[in-house]
This record gives structure tokens, C-alpha cells and sequence, in this order.
């Protein structure tokens, strides 16, 4: 209420956050994970009769980690600042103003991360040994040290705990009670990603012998990894809030008929392609010569489509907040979300708007615009043409009034006349002309339900 | 005023704001050096690509690290200009989001770019050029969507009309009249900066090189350098003049006052003008301690604008905002903890830059030649110098000049 919504047709903000944040997921695991791999292939190179072709090879992935690493992964992180600031500008200011120093602390451990790999990279043929592996064990460290920072602002989202804003106890938001499963989590899943990744770079090896011990070595990264990775994500959905439990698990009526089961979807496909990753690295292991650039890459393609089924279920999670039971995915605080206050013309509390007229299709569309459209499109994703293909006028003008009831939706705000102006604006999306005075007119008085008042 | 100004942040500021200008002011200053060496060093590379060729490969190998350290020292000066003026610069995001977004695909394109030319110019030398000048465009696109909508974050007047027209996103604003002469007020220090580059370059190679080739590719640096370090000044001096003519009258009157404001921004000139004149003074001498004192000017002259650049904000946005009066919800413990991570890192990596970078300067002499990358041969211990600096009779010449 408070900003600007960037209204953008058909994909909508949200999900430009969501292609942001699932591509940089992969890659800035594999930057974590990889460090350790280096660390540890360095070590295990050194005591091989053969180290130099060994570490040739460590060359050509080190090359490859750094340019894909420092490129995409970096970019696209900021990109997911980039984007949230659009898509959600009060959360953005909210997680800044509480975190600025964690995401300072993060930034002089990215530095580090960066400097130390450039050091170990240059320095290839000039750093002495003891130095080299100093550099790949001190990058691993600095670079888990960045997740462990940025770990505690993602979940904070999701379980803020103890925090308020009135106590802003920053330890209760950092160490909140979804923190260490998180971590965990998230520790496997680069423990796994550095291992599919070292395949992309094996594919190329054409000494079978010297293709199969490197399959072996990157395997013993996937392995473990794949079958903890289940363990803790069963800790991290112990940690989830009842109702988020209860989203994934029933699933909601939606509006237009049927069940939002795609939480329950996305659980299903971060399982799949799970399975799908053990069965291939088993492959590799045994028949390493099945390992070719093409497999290599589907298996982190396939990685990357349980990543955005995992990230897709986190944002799942959190409906229908942006931070937990604190402001909603609307910008709507949890605190000003009174009776009183919900039932006051929309426009007069609203910033960004140009006043238009009271009972009209215009006035309609800002508030679609400030109320829907950080989540829903007009035609596309989330699209509310297909949402409110079966609504009549009188049936969307008293959904609008309980649509939090369901516990996925926050409340709407407003009056009857905005009420009627939105559904009249809907429903203009599909071709039908409806004067919004008389919604309002032909409307049964009814007392405004109240708050589904989902707790966190 | 008339003009959708968002409240502060409920959570207030986390510290004194001086300390976040502050911090604000050393990592801006650190970006802007970085932004200008890339920026001018792509554009040079691209001027020198036929005529000067070890100026196109010096630049086209330090791009990569260029554009690295362009974005990473960009983070805190983000980070922390939304703690201070959030509110202002969110909601001009969202005016030009379209643009906004994409700097990210365009830096992408920039950076990777910028790789690909370096570990593919001598194996695919063709079209090389074609590849610098999309890192050129990409990277100047990125600079104007940046000054776009910064300089729509000090004009809340214009939001609303501008977010009832294009609530997409999708138009920049060309409703600031200062516009064009701020975008041109960031872009071409890059090349005097670029061109300081240069001359270290130069300072360098005279400094290690024996060889007449060495010699003469410092001579040529030197002199692509000043040229332009010159070019860059006058083209300074018109945007400077142009801005002067443009900006509000309440701001030209803070200028004419004195004070602060217009005292840095005298000393950036001073400073700017003191670095042109110990580059050039540089010229022919053994030593490198001139041109090393001509870049550290340099580094002062872009700290002091970029104090001139924020004193201007307070000024344009003092009818919204005061960050003096904004209500401070302390943090002390975390300010802290970032303040002792930030030391141990930056003492941590000075010494590791330095331990590796006299590796690698030993094993470039031990080869006798720039590794640039690639083998370099056995590594060697540093070669010792004697007090005045010159080679041990013997001692084999670094060559940068190759890179």
C-alpha cells in the first residue's frame, strides 16, 4: 500500500522472482559445495601416483566453477535482489532494515569467496602446494560461511519465530525455528550439486581409466547426499508452520472449483527427480562410460527441476504472507489488518493511484492493481480471467468479503463500492460490461465475515 | 508536497546515519574506481583494437576481473542507500521495473562476455571485436538505466504521473532535466580513469622492462593514457557545465554558498586535475612513484564527488526527508560484528593477494613472459630488488606489456 505495484502483464512480478531465484539456487549451491570438492580433489589428487593429469582435469573444472560461478551465479544473485525490491518493496525494506549488517557480513564473505578463488585460479602454476590447498579449503569456508549468513534471512521468512516488530529481536528472526534444518538441508544439496557438476566436466575425459576414478570420486559427493537429503527435508518440514503443513498436505478449494494442490505437486517432484539423480549417478558409477556431456547435463537439468519444485514449495508455504504471519504477499501489514481499518475505502489509505471515480471499472483496475497483481495476472500466470470465469457479479462482490477465510488469501481491503468496482473491472477482463453501482445496489446486506485470522 | 512518498521503514535505522553514509561513501568510491576502470577500458580496448593491439589485450585481460569487482564493490552502496533513502529508491525501481530487471541479463551478457573474449581472442580471433562492443554497449545501457532511475528517485513529483502512465514499467523517465548531463557526468571519468590505468601500465613495464619492445609499448601506453586522461577532463569540464546550467536555481545557490558541497567539489577537481598532472610528469621515469601518486589522487577526487553526488541528494530530496530526524532503532551488537568481520577479511585477503601476487610476479619473471593464464613454467621465488628499485645485474624483465 505504501509502494508502487509493478504490474507486469502476464507473467506477473512474482514469478520473475521465482525464475531468478530457481536458476541462482542451483548455481550458487554448486558455487558452496564445489568449494569443498575443490578441497578435498586437491588433497585426493595429490596422493594419486598420476596428480598432474588429475589436476589438469581439476584445471578445466576449476575454470569452468569459476566463469559459470562468478558470471551467473553472482548475477543472478543480485538479480534476486533486483527483483524483489520490485515485486515486493515493503518486505525488501523490511528484511534491509532488520538484516543490513547479516547481509554486510554476507558481503564481506562473498568478497572474500571471490578474491580467494581468484587467488587459487591464477595462482595456479605459482602458488606452492600447502598454498593451493589452503586457498580451496579457505574458499569452502568463507563461501559455507555466506550460506550460513543468507540461510538465516530466507527462513526468517518463512518461520520468524519469536521475532515481532515491536521486540525486532534479531537473534530470535536469525536463529528462527526453521534455521538449522535449513541449513542442513541446504548443506546436502550442495553436497550433491558439487558432484553432478563434477560430472559435467568428466563427460569430457576420454582416458576411460582416468574417467572412471574421477565418476567414482564425484559419485561419493552424490551418494550420501542423495539419500540424507530426504532426512533433512523431513526435519526442515517438521519445522513448518501447522497451517503450511496443512496447505501442503489437504490442499485448498480454489476459487474456481477444484484443489491448489501444488504444494503436494511439488513435493511429489523434488522426490522424483531426487530418485531420478540416485538412479543416474548409480549408472555412472557402474557403467562410467554411460557418462557423456549430455548426461551429464540432463542430470543437472534434472536437479534443477527439483530445485524450482523445492523453492516453488517454500513460496507455497509462506501463503498467504511474504514474512510469516507479519505482512502479507499483498504488502498489506498484519497489524493494520483490522476490521476497522479493512473496511475503509481502499483508494483513501492508498498512495499510488490518480483518484479515479468511485464506481467505476477504472477505479477497478487500480485497485486489481495495488490489491492482486503482486500475485495474480490479468490473462496469464495466476491468471484471474480463468479464476473468476464462473463468477457472477453477485457471487464475486461477497467471495471478495471472506476471501481470507480459506487461509490463502489475505483479506481484502476496502469498502462495498470498492468491492463492487474490482468485480466489475474482473469481470470486464472477459468481455462483460457491469456497472459496479448496481452490484452494489442489488447486493444482500451482509455483515462483513470475520478475519479467517490464521496464526502462524 | 504533492508526492506518493512512502513512510520510513517501521524498523527505523539501525545506526546513526552518519555511519551509514560513511560506509556508504569508501564502498561507492571503491565501486565507481572499478565501474570507471571497466567501462573506460572497454571503450579504449574498442579504440585501440587495430592501432594499439597490447592496449586491447591489457584491457581485454583485467575486463573479467573488472567487471567482478564493478559488482561486488556495488553491493554495500545499494545495501546500504536502501537503509537510508529506501523509500525513495524502491519506488523509482518500480517506476522504470522493466529497465530495471533487465541490467541484470545485460551485465550477464557484459560479464560473460568479457570471459569468453579473453579465453577465446587467441583461438578465435575473429569477430573479436564484434564481442567488445557488445560488452561496450551492454555495460553503457547499464549505466544510463542506473543514472534513469536514480535520478527519478529524486523527483517524488513526477512519480505518480509517471506510474499512472506506465505502471509496467516499461518507459524510463526523460522527465528530469538533468538527465543527460548526470549520465555524462558518470561515464566519461571512465575513461580518465581507464586512461590512469594506462599510465600505471606504462610506469610498470618502464619500471621492469628491459627490452626495446617493452619500452616502446610503455611509450605507447603513456601516451594512449594522457590522451585520454586529457580527452576525459574536457569532456568533464562541458557536462560539468552543462549540469551547472540545468540543475534547479536552490541548488546552484548551495553551490554558490560555499560549505561543504561546494568545497569538495572544488578538492575533486583539484584532485582530478592534481592526478592529470602527475600522470603526465610521470612520463620517461624509472620510478613508479609518481604515476602510483597521480592514481591515488584519482581514488581522492572520486571520493570527494561522491560525497558532492550524495550532498546533492540530501539537497534535492530535503523537502520528503531528513535522515537526521529519522527515528534510530539501534544495532550496535550486529554494527559491530560487521565492522571486526570486515577487518579480519580485509587484513586476511591483503595478505594472501599479496603472498600470491608475488608468486605470480616470480613465476612471470622466472618465464620471461606474461603468463597471462597460462603456464608459466616452473614457479620461482620473488626476485630481490635492490633499495632503489632497479634490476639486479642479470634479472630477467617482467613483461605486462603482453598481457
Amino acid at each position: 500500500m505504501n509502494y508502487p505495484v509493478w504490474d507486469v502483464p502476464g507473467i506477473g512480478a512474482g514469478l520473475i522472482v521465482a525464475i531468478i531465484a530457481i536458476l541462482h539456487v542451483l548455481v550458487s549451491h554448486i558455487a558452496v559445495g564445489g568449494g569443498a570438492f575443490l578441497f578435498l580433489a586437491e588433497l585426493w589428487a595429490r596422493r594419486q601416483p598420476d596428480k598432474d593429469r588429475i589436476r589438469a582435469w581439476l584445471k578445466r573444472y576449476v575454470t569452468f566453477f569459476l566463469v559459470y560461478t562468478t558470471v551467473f551465479g553472482a548475477i543472478t544473485g543480485v538479480g534476486i535482489w533486483f527483483s524483489i525490491q520490485l515485486a515486493s518493496p515493503e518486505a525488501t525494506s523490511l528484511l534491509i532494515h532488520q538484516f543490513v549488517f547479516a547481509w554486510a557480513i554476507e558481503w564481506v564473505a562473498f568478497l572474500g569467496e571471490l578474491t580467494v578463488l581468484y587467488l587459487y585460479y591464477y595462482g595456479w602454476d605459482s602458488n606452492s602446494e600447502p598454498r593451493q590447498i589452503f586457498l580451496a579449503g579457505a574458499y569452502f569456508g568463507i563461501a559455507w560461511i555466506s550460506l550460513v549468513v543468507i540461510n538465516g534471512i530466507l527462513t526468517f521468512m518463512l518461520t520468524p519465530g519469536d521475532w515481532t516488530l515491536d521486540n525486532r529481536d534479531i537473534a530470535a528472526g536469525f536463529l528462527n525455528p526453521g534455521y538449522f534444518s535449513a541449513l542442513s538441508l541446504r548443506t546436502m544439496v550442495m553436497f550433491l550439486l558439487a558432484g553432478l557438476s563434477a560430472f559435467v566436466v568428466a563427460a569430457r575425459v576420454d582416458d576411460d581409466q582416468l574417467k572412471a576414478r574421477i565418476v567414482r570420486f564425484a559419485s561419493y559427493w552424490v551418494l550420501p547426499a542423495a539419500v540424507l537429503i530426504p532426512v533433512f527435508s523431513y526435519l526442515f518440514w517438521s519445522r513448518l508452520p501447522a497451517f503450511s503443513v496443512k496447505l501442503a498436505t489437504d490442499g485448498v478449494v480454489g476459487l474456481a472449483g477444484g484443489k491448489l494442490e501444488v504444494m503436494s505437486r511439488a513435493i511429489w517432484l523434488a522426490g522424483l527427480t531426487g530418485s531420478l539423480v540416485l538412479l543416474g549417478t548409480l549408472t555412472f558409477l557402474l557403467r562410467p562410460r554411460a557418462l557423456t556431456l549430455g548426461a551429464a547435463i540432463a542430470m543437472l537439468g534434472t536437479a534443477q527441476i527439483g530445485i524450482a519444485g523445492a523453492e516453488f514449495f517454500r513460496e507455497m508455504a509462506r501463503k498467504p504472507y511474504v514474512v510469516y504471519g507479519v505482512l502479507y504477499s499483498n504488502s498489506l501489514w498484519v497489524r493494520d489488518a483490522t476490521p476497522a481499518k479493512l473496511r475503509e475505502p481502499f483508494l483513501s489509505r492508498a498512495r499510488w493511484h490518480p483518484d479515479p471515480p468511485a464506481l467505476t471499472r477504472e477505479r477497478g483496475e487500480w485497485i486489481y492493481r495495488l490489491q492482486c497483481a503482486s500475485c495474480h495476472t490479468r490473462d496469464g500466470y495466476r491468471s484471474l480471467t480463468a479464476r473468476t470465469e464462473q463468477w457472477t457479479p453477485e457471487f464475486g462482490f461477497q467471495w471478495l468479503e471472506t476471501m481470507d477465510a480459506n487461509g490463502v488469501m489475505p483479506p481484502f481491503q476496502g469498502d462495498a463500492e470498492d468491492r463492487a468496482a474490482l468485480v466489475a473491472y474482473l469481470l470486464s477482463l472477459r468481455g462483460k460490461t457491469i456497472d459496479p453501482t448496481e452490484i452494489v445496489r442489488t447486493a444482500p446486506p451482509s455483515p462483513r465475515a470475520p478475519s479467517a485470522e490464521v496464526k502462524p | 508536497m504533492n508526492a506518493p512518498v512512502p513512510p520510513f521503514d517501521p524498523l527505523g535505522l539501525p545506526v546513526t546515519s552518519s555511519f551509514l553514509y560513511a560506509l556508504s561513501y569508501l564502498t561507492l568510491t571503491l565501486h565507481f574506481v572499478a565501474m570507471q576502470f571497466t567501462v573506460g577500458g572497454a571503450i579504449l580496448m574498442l579504440l585501440c583494437w587495430r592501432r594499439q593491439p597490447g592496449i586491447a589485450r591489457f584491457f581485454g585481460t583485467g575486463l573479467p576481473l573488472g567487471f567482478s569487482y564493478l559488482v561486488t564493490f556495488g553491493i554495500p552502496p545499494l545495501l546500504f542507500l536502501q537503509t537510508v533513502y529506501g523509500q525513495f529508491f524502491y519506488s523509482s525501481s518500480v517506476l522504470v521495473g522493466a529497465y530495471w530487471i533487465s541490467v541484470i541479463p545485460l551485465v550477464i551478457v557484459g560479464y560473460g562476455a568479457s570471459y569468453w573474449h579473453r579465453m577465446n581472442r587467441d583461438a578465435r580471433p575473429r569477430h573479436q571485436d564484434v564481442v567488445v562492443a557488445i560488452i561496450v554497449a551492454a555495460l553503457l545501457i547499464v549505466g544510463f538505466i542506473f543514472v534513469n532511475n536514480l535520478a527519478l528517485s529524486l523527483r517524488p513529483d513526477l512519480w505518480l504521473r509517471h506510474y499512472a502512465a506506465y505502471p509496467s514499467g516499461n518507459t524510463l523517465t526523460h522527465g528530469e532535466p538533468t538527465l543527460y548531463a548526470r549520465y555524462l557526468l558518470f561515464v566519461v571519468p571512465a575513461l580518465f580513469t581507464s586512461g590512469m590505468a594506462l599510465v600505471l601500465r606504462a610506469s610498470y613495464l618502464r619500471h621492469r622492462a628491459a627490452t626495446t619492445a617493452a619500452r616502446k609499448e610503455a611509450e605507447t601506453s603513456h601516451t594512449v593514457g594522457l590522451r585520454a586522461m586529457v580527452v576525459a577532463t574536457g569532456l568533464e569540464a562541458m557536462a560539468a557545465g552543462w549540469f551547472w546550467i540545468v540543475i534547479p536555481d536552490a541548488i546552484r545557490g548551495a553551490f554558490a554558498e560555499g560549505g561543504a558541497l561546494s568545497m569538495l567539489a572544488v578538492a575533486g577537481v583539484l584532485l582530478g586535475v592534481g592526478a592529470l598532472l602527475a600522470a603526465w610528469q610521470s612520463r620517461g621515469r624509472s620510478g613508479m612513484g609518481l604515476a602510483v601518486l597521480a592514481a591515488h589522487l584519482l581514488v581522492g577526487a572520486v571520493a570527494c564527488l561522491v560525497i558532492v553526488r550524495d550532498l546533492l541528494r540530501q539537497l534535492y530530496l530535503e523537502p520528503y526527508f531528513e535522515a537526521a530526524k529519522t527515528p534510530v532503532l539501534p544495532q550496535w551488537g550486529m554494527f559491530a560484528a560487521f565492522l571486526t568481520v570486515m577487518l579480519i577479511g580485509v587484513v586476511f585477503l591483503a595478505i594472501l593477494t599479496e603472498q600470491t601476487i608475488r608468486g605470480l610476479v616470480g613465476a612471470a619473471d622466472g618465464a620471461g613472459g606474461a603468463n597471462d593464464g597460462k603456464p608459466a613454467g616452473r614457479p620461482r621465488p620473488a626476485p630481490r630488488r635492490t633499495r632503489a628499485g632497479h634490476r639486479r645485474p642479470g634479472q630477467r624483465p617482467a613483461s605486462l606489456g603482453k598481457q
